[in-house]
């Protein structure tokens, strides 16, 4: 159940964490451990409470302040980026690695137009004019399939449908070319032929300029149809790391078994 | 059809046997009290305070609290009148904790009328609609759209005077802002699912707005009960210095201000001070207590 | 107990329509959200109404029960028209016909124990008394598999399946004939949805109910509905059995529709079939097909006149007059 060691961009080792609450210290992730190998697709899967979204809120920084880690590591390029305080991860934060949200419409900031989002992230991580920055913008638009780009820069983002608005989010994920790309479920709640499009272009753009991603879910068809790796969450544990096509067709796992059972609804009676 | 790793299963805790709902609900009540920090329990502690003080008044105070000539007029407080006295002698420390009540029971009184009337007519504007809701907005815009203590002049020289009036008007002030209050409450629960459940059920409608959506909205109403409480007993205090709809010699705090205002610039401090502190104590725990549950109730939401 | 089959459907809708006054940008304009939806379910059989959003499928369902009052149409449970009834006679109504709704978090009423949630509809439709009302509840909940113990909770002590699964309780509390099923399982894990999907054909069999199952999710129609009606904004855009569906699609929606579901095996895995674009704005549909500015099949006929249901077999409806006739052909060969 171990991760490879080596081509790992991103490692986590032994990953512990959990919060402080009123009753007590509730654990969430308990020893975590698994590699993003580069340029590579890796699913993270789980159902609700495996902990799946906190590992990735984990990896980007971005957790709350009443969570605690307790042990373990995550290690990027030579550190351990799991004691960085926040400014530290500022740094690397949207510069290189990058985040794509579940709901797009409630992640984008409502009363900021959406060029004008594009054009603060690309410049709060590289130095370009505003002017190159706008062109940056819009062609990252062009990039994601938003059609008129010059025209919906200047929209908001309510202005925008479900599929579009993921489209931005992946936009503003982009537009400084991070080396990770972590998505939380990117296409629940989407309708289903804009989420193949969605995913169709994920793949796209991910397997064109190599970065490596990881993917949030908890849907397994689409982790069968795009991903490399997956690791398998239940309850803030590992159960099971492999290729996809491996894990997915031969599971050796009780849990992750059972979760491709349910999933093809085989424990239904005929 | 359920295995060892059926989640269904985990999640829910055994649950020890039920205690009758008002005892557990008093129990939470107080361990909530004392894990909390901040505001509340100092609000609570502030109205206890001045709650006890008023009941202790009923049953004894140092001097009667209308006598003249208690004592030298305008004197400082001594060992014999804690408060002092004031310009007809009377103890200003029997007539502040005696106000007390007049206040309280003012400021509770008026509260509890524009929590009740309001969110019930917030609640059936929100919930039905049409031409109900258009003409209670207006209608609304245009009370509010007087300045507070103008407004309550203008209806007490209708009125006249006497406590059910005054406790009426105060009621007026703060009305509106329970019935916005409670038709967003309304509105926004309107399309939640258990509302149209209770329809499906077969609740006639007024059931499903008084039965199942408005006790989910006590939370939100109820803080603001306690921070409008903080505004009505100002403007109670307001009309009692004016001298309108409360007489001005009665024992009220802001009587008892008027009564001393005059005698601040001669040095007698105490007259006015006491009363005057009344009302911010007053004004301050029913503030704090309001505070304290809109953040509970904030705390809870996440 | 029920008795056994009768004749006539269980639910019959014919014909319905549902239009919205909406302001926008000043002018009010009318949205057409239902159009002319014509659904028959049996007792024991399970109809489904998939679609995406946009789509009508909701209010549908929400017209049927009269939470919304349709603009026009037909609507008869167990042979009685529910249109017509005053608000006093669908309350008895709502002994026959019942909605389980999509999201168990806010379905229950966070302030009612599982015991009031579930004799709240006997008290108001049956004359049991307090303690045979109670014996009852006990026996809902034992009939989807929960114990006992769960009567004195409050949902929020209960997990998203067992609340759905007392949504079901409820829902057939008072034996209804007819049972809406908003997307019951669209908000559960996929671990417990088997369990819900379970009891919902238990129940089906042991009191032969007819199912409305609305779903956006293929996988959970393909095995649970006998029948399959595909809509597409407001309008019914191909219908037929299940199998007959999922083998040969024939509306280019449908066939759109069943070619993105991603799939964990390979061998499940269909060629896309593409629309262009992203679904229209419902004020927007024109006079013709609803597909037009889509589709990879259009024709200028399409855009003339809109299409309506038409045979391909027996059982299998389509509305677009393209697919038809090279079914037709493609048949006569």
């Amino acid at each position: 159940m171990t991760a490879n060691e080596a081509g790992n961009l991103l490692s986590v080792r032994g990953y512990s964490g959990g919060f402080k609450t009123p009753s007590g210290f509730k654990h969430v992730l308990d020893d975590v451990s698994f590699g993003l190998r580069e340029s590579a697709m890796t699913a993270i899967v789980g159902e609700t409470g495996s902990g799946k979204t906190l590992l990735a809120l984990s990896m980007m920084g971005l957790t709350a302040s009443t969570f605690v880690k307790t042990g373990g590591s995550i290690e990027y390029a030579g550190d351990d980026i799991s004691t960085y305080d926040d400014r530290a991860y500022r740094r690397i934060r949207g510069g290189e690695f990058a985040m794509a949200f579940q709901d797009a419409r409630a992640a984008l900031n409502p009363v900021i137009s959406v060029g004008k989002q594009l054009i603060d992230a690309c410049r709060a991580h590289q130095r370009v004019s505003v002017a190159q920055a706008r062109e940056i913008a819009e062609e990252m638009l062009r990039k994601v399939r938003v059609p008129e780009p010059a025209q919906r820069m200047r929209q908001f983002p309510h202005e925008f449908s479900g599929g579009m608005a993921q489209r931005v989010m992946l936009a503003l994920a982009l537009v400084c070319q991070p080396k990770l790309l972590i998505l939380d479920e990117p296409t629940t709640g989407l309708d289903v032929t804009i989420q193949a499009d969605i995913m169709e272009l994920i793949v796209d753009l991910v397997r064109s300029s190599g970065m490596t991603t990881c993917l949030i879910t908890h849907d397994l068809g689409v982790v069968a149809e795009t991903c490399d790796d997956v690791v398998v969450m239940y309850r803030g544990k590992v159960r099971e790391i492999g290729p996809c096509a491996q894990i997915l067709q031969y599971p050796e796992d009780p849990y992750t078994q059972q979760l491709l059972r349910s999933s093809r609804f085989e424990e239904l009676s005929a | 059809m359920t295995t060892s790793l059926d989640p269904a299963v985990e999640i829910t805790a055994p649950k020890p046997a039920r205690l009758s709902r008002v005892a557990a609900a008093v129990l939470g009540a107080i361990r909530s009290f004392r894990s909390s920090s901040g505001t509340l329990p100092i609000g609570l502690s502030l109205l206890a305070f001045l709650v006890l003080i008023s009941l202790v008044s009923l049953i004894w105070t140092p001097y009667p609290p209308t006598a003249t000539g208690t004592g030298a007029f305008s004197s400082a407080p001594s060992g014999a009148h804690w408060f002092g006295t004031d310009a007809v002698g009377s103890d200003v420390f029997s007539r502040t904790i005696s106000a007390g009540r007049t206040d309280v029971f003012y400021t509770v009184t008026a509260v509890a009328i524009a929590l009740v009337i309001g969110s019930a007519w917030g609640a059936l504007a929100g919930f039905f609609g049409g031409w109900f809701e258009t003409v209670t907005l207006r209608l609304l815009e245009v009370v509010q759209a007087f300045p507070a203590l103008l407004m309550a002049l203008l209806v007490i020289s209708i009125l006249g005077p006497g406590t059910f009036n005054v406790i009426l008007v105060v009621a007026i002030l703060p009305l509106p802002d329970f019935v916005r209050l409670a038709r967003a409450e309304v509105l926004t629960k309107k399309t939640w699912q258990f509302a149209e459940a209770a329809r499906m059920v077969g609740n006639p409608p007024l059931v499903v707005l008084f039965k199942h959506l408005m006790p989910n909205s006590w939370r939100p109403l109820l803080a603001y009960a306690s921070i409008s409480a903080a505004w009505v007993c100002g403007n109670i205090a307001a009309l009692g210095f004016i001298g309108v709809g409360i007489q001005p010699d009665a024992v009220e705090w802001g009587s008892m201000i008027a009564r001393g205002e005059s005698d601040v610039v001669a040095g007698a401090w105490w007259e006015a001070l006491f009363p005057g502190l009344g009302v911010l104590v007053l004004a301050i725990g029913c503030q704090l207590v309001g505070d304290g549950i809109a953040a509970r109730n904030r705390g809870e939401q996440r | 107990m029920n008795s056994p089959m009768s004749h006539g459907p269980a639910l019959n809708v014919v014909g319905l329509r549902k239009e919205f006054r909406v302001k926008r940008g000043g002018r009010a304009r009318t949205l057409v959200a239902v159009d002319s939806v014509t659904i028959d379910v049996h007792p024991g059989e399970t109809v489904a109404l998939v679609g995406e959003s946009g789509s009508g499928k909701s209010t549908v369902a929400r017209c049927i029960v009269r939470l919304i009052d349709p603009t026009e149409g037909a609507v008869a449970v167990d042979g009685r028209d529910m249109v017509g009834m005053t608000r006093r006679e669908l309350s008895r109504a709502y002994g026959d016909v019942q909605m389980v709704f999509q999201d168990p978090n806010s379905s229950l009423n966070p302030r009612m124990t599982i015991r009031q949630i579930l004799t709240e509809p006997l008290r108001l439709h049956t004359d049991m008394d307090k303690s045979t009302r109670i014996a009852r509840a006990a026996g809902l909940l034992s009939m989807v598999g929960l114990g006992e113990e769960h009567l004195d909770r409050y949902p929020a002590e209960l997990s998203g399946g067992q609340r759905q699964r007392v949504g079901i309780a409820r829902a057939i509390a008072v034996s209804p004939k007819v049972l809406l099923l908003d997307e019951p399982t669209a908000s559960l894990d996929v671990s417990v949805r088997g369990q819900v999907l379970e009891i919902l054909r238990q129940l089906q069999q042991q009191q032969q109910l007819a199912y409305l199952f609305i779903s956006h999710d293929l996988d959970v129609v393909r095995r649970i509905s006998d029948r399959v009606m595909v809509m597409y904004l407001g309008a019914i855009v191909e219908s037929g059995p299940t199998e007959e569906i999922f083998s040969h699609p024939t509306h280019p929606y449908t066939k759109a529709l069943l070619s993105a579901a991603p799939r964990i095996d390979p061998e499940e895995r269909r060629e896309r079939f593409r629309l262009e674009g992203e679904i229209p704005s419902p004020f927007d549909v024109g006079a013709g097909c609803r597909l037009d500015n889509r589709c990879p099949l259009v024709q200028p006929s399409c855009r003339a006149e809109r299409p309506v249901l038409a045979s391909v077999s027996p059982t299998h409806e389509v509305a677009c007059p393209v697919v038809l006739s090279s079914e037709r052909i493609a048949q006569a060969v």
